[in-house]
């Protein structure tokens, strides 16, 4: 039995993947239930339609059930079992043609199906925690739209808790780290849960128009020298001023795709007649990433300093283990499992 | 590699009397700052919270005839400043921030650590900017935390 994630709630910026959701619109996974691959459906002269599938065909398959065949072109049948030979399943279904891939779905045999899906947040100490968790049933064609975020909105804390003690400091009510975990059951059992799947919420609220829609992709820090429109920090002043003698931060996202790279605060110093200064670089801490962040600048500056320019840079990968945290996950390997074939591409419908 | 923008950071170091300094959530999940000084209005606001009249059987000692179960009062303060078009941008956001935040230590918060008081700005009609100016003026009034009061 198998889930596939036909769409995640990401975006494309540039050839890298942003991850990073406003966390006040809907964050939807999209799923397909696919209980078996199928090689090939095929139609002898005399007889119903013939379904081979991937594989030794359940025991609790039975001839009389209903079972749901997905062609690989969109279409969906729902046909009778009338006989079980091997990995060969007969129905009375009529459609002529020989097609190949796709999948079926054992509606009879699996009752009472649904997905739970379980949210966890990252505490202090990296640990993921249990949120809350959803209960889905698939529509008739099988697909199930999963929005996790108001179980997100639970982790925002709109008080300014920062200490001002650090160059940056990982946000956690401010947005971050969150992973999704998927299990299907039927007939009152449980089955396997797959392995998480690591994505990041930020408490934001894209408007009307704005690239990238509901993904934070304008602001998501990605290892792209050819990037026109390198992230933004998350300021809406053009030039925010620093007032000397009181707390200043600037906050940006620390994103996973600067996991093993080590960032560094850049500045560069002007006067008055905005002649450059002098420039800075200090190293940004790595245990923050993953989250929101707040970002000091580095001040007191000389008083012939009347503007600075602040941005951050990637240095090269790094293969060091120190810099990996004790339960590091490669968000690549949080992906669903899906046994006996490769995802199938959503596809449209007919009628 | 750089990854974000340059972001230019302007740099006031001038005396300021009076200083009301806020931060507030912006819509972008980041959170902004700004330092009001010089002339703030104080305002006081109350409400009557119900009142009862008990009968009066002694009209020559009575005190009077109706006693209020308490009185609602809210402190509000007026911030204003003269700034630049383009800090309007940022700063008209604290007008529908659901959270602005008023440092109320601004000569210990290096040693002390800071320490925040919650002003709810008030909502209504703004003029923000006239447009051919380089210079407005910008107003936001704030509810700071109500007054405890005793009741009967």
């Amino acid at each position: 039995m198998s889930l596939v994630v036909t769409k995640y709630p990401q975006v494309d910026v540039n050839g890298h993947t942003s991850k990073w959701q406003s966390v006040h619109h809907p964050i939807t996974f999209e799923l397909q239930r696919q209980d078996q691959q199928v090689q090939m459906k095929f139609h002898p002269t005399g007889i119903g339609v013939i379904v081979k599938v991937a594989g030794a065909i359940p025991s609790t398959i039975q001839v009389g059930q209903n079972i749901q065949y997905f062609a690989t072109n969109g279409d969906i049948y729902t046909w009778i079992i009338t006989d079980i030979q091997g990995e060969n399943i007969f129905t009375d279904g009529t459609i002529p043609g020989t097609q190949y891939g796709g999948f079926v779905n054992y509606l009879d045999a699996y009752s009472k199906y649904f997905v739970s899906t379980e949210v966890y947040g990252v505490d202090t100490s990296n640990t993921y925690f249990l949120i809350g968790t959803l209960r889905h049933k698939p529509s008739t064609n099988g697909k199930l739209n999963i929005t996790i975020n108001e179980w997100l909105t639970s982790l925002i804390d709109l008080k300014n808790n920062f200490a001002y003690n650090q160059i940056n400091k990982a946000m956690r009510e401010e947005g971050g780290k969150y992973q999704v975990r998927f299990r299907e059951q039927y007939n009152g059992t449980e089955q396997v849960q797959f392995a998480g799947a690591n994505y990041y919420w930020s408490n934001s609220a894209k408007q009307i128009g704005e690239v990238y829609g509901s993904n934070m992709g304008d602001f998501v820090p990605t290892p792209d020298n050819t990037r026109v429109n390198r992230a933004k920090f998350l300021s809406v002043f053009p030039k925010p001023t620093y007032f000397a003698g009181f707390p200043f931060s600037l906050n940006f996202i620390y994103s996973d795709n600067m996991t093993s790279r080590q960032l560094t605060r850049e500045e560069e110093t002007f006067d008055i007649n905005g002649t450059s200064i002098a420039t800075s670089s200090t190293n940004i801490l790595m245990s923050e990433r993953f989250f929101n962040n707040r970002l000091l600048i580095n001040h007191p500056y000389d008083p012939d300093v009347k503007e600075v320019d602040v941005w951050i840079e990637a240095g090269a990968e790094t293969t060091d283990g120190d810099y990996y945290q004790e339960d590091f996950v490669d968000p690549s390997y949080g992906e669903p499992i899906i046994p006996g074939g490769a995802p199938v591409k959503p596809v449209k419908l007919t009628k | 590699m750089r990854v974000t923008e340059k972001k230019r950071v302007k740099i006031d170091r001038d005396c300021k009397s009076n200083p009301v300094y806020c931060t507030w959530v912006n819509t972008l999940g980041g959170r902004e700052q700004w330092l009001f000084h010089k002339v703030q209005t104080e305002g006081l606001q109350t409400s009557r919270e119900g009142d009862f009249e008990p009968h009066t059987t002694d009209i020559e000692n009575s005190r009077g005839q109706i006693k209020d179960i308490t009185m609602f009062a809210q402190p509000q303060l007026v911030v204003y400043g003269v700034v630049d078009t383009e800090d309007l941008e940022g700063l008209k956001t604290i007008l529908y921030s659901p959270n602005v935040e008023v440092l109320t230590n601004p000569d210990t918060w290096e040693t002390d650590g800071c320490k925040w008081q919650i002003y709810r700005p008030q909502a209504g009609s703004f003029k923000i900017i006239d447009t051919n100016e380089v210079r407005n003026t910008f107003e936001v009034t704030f509810d700071k935390p109500y007054i405890n009061n005793i009741s009967q």
